[in-house]
């Protein structure tokens, strides 16, 4: 099986005079379509390790391979171009554009990718848009919907390239129980349908054990990985 | 439509609110630069059309002779000064004038050239008389220097013969008309009978009192000059190259040039130092826009932190960020400079229509022309875009990691 995203002895420290290890070497592969969730203490390096093969941020040290591509090397923009082209995000706050309506938003990072915003794209938003349950509220302004539905259209505009692998930091961390378990679900059919491997960040061990494989980060080591229990429901 | 373009919409629609109180800001700004330049500038020609309006650019003439020294020796050897002799008081005129006004015609910069006899000398009506300056020209060549047919109020211009064309002062005070009889009496003594052709009104009253214009020919006669001139008058595309040109004619001619410039020099130091103040004024304006701008977007930017770390990870580059913003700073320039012409053009024109004499002319010349629209247009979107730059590598240059980041 060939591997969406490979990291090895990736190192991340902050600070310049004070400096602090946040990750210590860690290793590890996803698989292309897998769906796989990331676990740990509160201040274990979770966002740090996503931010760094999200391509947000670079490593201290280490190699990151994502969809095949050796990315330390790489100028800003071709991580930059790279970024567009391989990765979707999904964040705890939905990160939406509040200026733009849910349309505007799902469509945006393919205007990003060519340049222009046009209505091919706008009618692919809208589209995107009644595949999570939101057909009725592509024209309204994100402030308008509740949290469940600017997740939705969050998940919406991250999947609507299509990419080779989603990165989810706590995506339903602030929803209530029902909510994340809807929102969960439909992250989880959604990439399986289209073959996008997920890397699903959470605190909620119910929803780790859903997930084809669970990596445990503590204090910046990857120290368990293992198959979900519930793997598939 | 550009995807940068469209969010730039975009946010300025969604701060809708602070868009136009800003727009109305850099909008009030233009308006000051308009209606200031459009006031000063409308002065400023009036003042030069009416200094020039009986000025040559550049005068040319023999040059002056020089006071003539008479030196005594004293006992002890010393040589003082004991009398200063003026040349003679009536100064030789130019003769073989004809060669060197071709010379000037040709030369650079130069629109036209009139030769001028002129003198002083007294109109007699009755037992009443007036001090006049007799000037003799070439009537045809005379109104492309300075025109006095434009200014005609009755009558036209002197063709030839024994005509007389007076401003309307001196018709008024020896109660002269159209047709009457003038005489003038030269400084030398000699006199000739003129029929006034013509009266003018060339805006200033010292001129409609004493200039009385007559055909070359007769002007020669009177003042003792015949075939001989006292100097050439010229015009000038540019009045303000008169300086230059003016030491270029002397050069070439070799005789003693002299440019309106110099003669009003104090005129010139005062719309030069009205200048400045109005420039100074716009600076101060143009820069308070562009500081209202910036802060402006500086907030947004703060703001909008998450949201731009989000369009960097969808894969939207650094340069792509700054083009939002200084987009959001040009069209709150485009915003505010229609605003601007608008209420500035229709200050001035309220001005106008406001501050006028009691026969309703306007008191103040005000200059609107569409140059001047787009200048400030022009300025105020560079203003926009200037104000954006900062805010905009503020925003291209976030961290994405940091800035999608809560704490
Ligand atoms: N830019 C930074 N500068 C300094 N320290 C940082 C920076 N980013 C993260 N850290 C530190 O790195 C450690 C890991 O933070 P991170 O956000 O990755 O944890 P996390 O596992 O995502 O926690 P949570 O579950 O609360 O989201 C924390 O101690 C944090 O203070
Ligand atoms: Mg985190």
């Amino acid at each position: 099986m060939t591997d969406v995203l490979e990291l090895e002895g990736v190192i991340k420290e902050f600070g310049d005079e004070v400096v602090t290890r946040v990750l210590h070497g860690v290793d590890m592969r996803v698989h292309a379509g897998e769906f796989a969730a990331l676990v740990g203490p509160s201040g274990s390096g979770k966002s740090t390790l996503l931010n760094i093969l999200g391509l947000l941020d670079r490593p201290t040290s280490g190699s990151v391979r994502v969809a095949g591509k050796e990315t330390t090397e790489l100028t800003e923009a071709q991580r930059t171009a790279l970024r567009g082209e391989a990765l979707g995000f999904v964040f705890q706050f939905h990160h939406l554009i509040s200026a733009l309506t849910a349309a505007q938003n799902v469509m945006l990072p393919l205007g990003i990718q060519v340049g222009r915003m046009t209505s091919e794209q706008e009618a692919r938003a809208v589209e995107a848009l009644g595949e999570v349950g939101l057909a009725d509220r592509a024209g309204e302004q994100i402030t308008k919907l509740s949290g469940g539905q600017q997740q939705r259209v969050a998940i919406a505009r991250a999947l609507i390239k299509r990419p080779p692998l989603l990165l989810a930091d706590e995506p339903t961390g602030n929803l209530d129980t029902e909510t994340a378990d809807d929102v969960f679900k439909m992250i989880r059919a959604k990439s399986q349908e289209s073959g996008i491997a997920c890397l699903f960040v959470t605190h909620d061990p119910a929803l780790a054990e859903r997930c084809d494989r669970i990596f445990k980060l503590v204090d910046g080591l990857i120290v368990d990985v293992r198959p979900g229990a519930n793997a598939g429901s | 439509m550009p995807t940068t373009l469209f969010l730039a919409l975009s946010f300025l629609r969604e701060g809708r609110t602070q868009s136009a109180l800003i727009s109305a800001a850099v909008g009030m700004g233009v308006a000051v630069i308009v209606f200031l330049s459009a006031l000063i500038g409308g002065l400023q020609v009036d003042l030069l059309a009416k200094t020039l309006g009986t000025q040559p650019h550049v005068t040319v003439s023999r040059p002056e002779e020089q006071p003539r020294a008479l030196w005594a020796d004293q006992e002890d050897g010393a040589i003082v000064l004991t009398r200063l002799e003026q040349a003679a008081q009536r100064q030789r005129g130019l003769t073989g004038w004809q060669q060197t006004l071709e010379d000037i015609e040709r030369a650079s910069g130069v629109e036209a050239c009139s030769p001028v006899v002129a003198g002083p000398g007294f109109a007699v009506r009755g037992t009443v008389s007036k001090a006049i300056n007799l000037i003799g020209i070439d009537p045809l060549r005379y109104d492309k220097v300075i025109d006095v047919r434009s200014r005609l109020v009755e009558g036209r211009m002197v063709r030839g013969g024994a005509e007389a064309a007076i401003g309307v002062e001196l018709a008024d005070s020896l109660g002269l008309s159209l047709g009457s009889k003038l005489r003038v009496q030269a400084a030398g003594g000699r006199t000739e009978l003129f029929t006034v052709v013509g009266l003018f009104d060339m805006g200033n009253r010292e001129v409609n009192e004493r200039w009385v214009l007559t055909p070359m020919r007769a002007g020669q006669t009177l003042l003792g000059q015949v075939g001989a001139i006292t100097r050439i008058e010229v015009r000038l595309p540019d009045p303000f190259e008169a300086d230059e040109v003016a030491k270029a004619l002397s050069g070439r001619t070799g005789l003693e040039t002299e440019s309106w410039m110099q003669t009003n020099g104090q005129l010139l130091a005062a719309l030069r130092s009205q200048s400045s103040s109005s420039t100074m004024i716009q600076v101060f304006v143009i820069l308070s826009v562009t500081i209202g701008i910036a802060s402006v977007l500086v907030v947004s930017v703060v703001q909008k932190r998450r949201q731009i770390g989000i369009l960097r990870a969808m894969g939207s580059s650094r340069g792509d960020i700054a083009r939002i913003f200084l987009f959001q700073g040009g069209m709150l320039g485009v915003l505010g400079s229609v605003v601007g012409v608008a209420l500035g053009a229709g200050v001035a024109n309220l001005f106008r229509s406001v501050a006028v004499d009691d026969a309703g002319e306007p008191l103040f010349p005000i200059l609107l022309d569409t140059q001047l629209m787009v200048t400030a247009s022009v300025v105020a979107i560079s203003t926009g875009l200037i104000a954006a730059l900062l805010p905009a590598l503020r925003a291209a240059q976030l961290d994405p990691a940091d800035a999608i980041r809560h704490d």
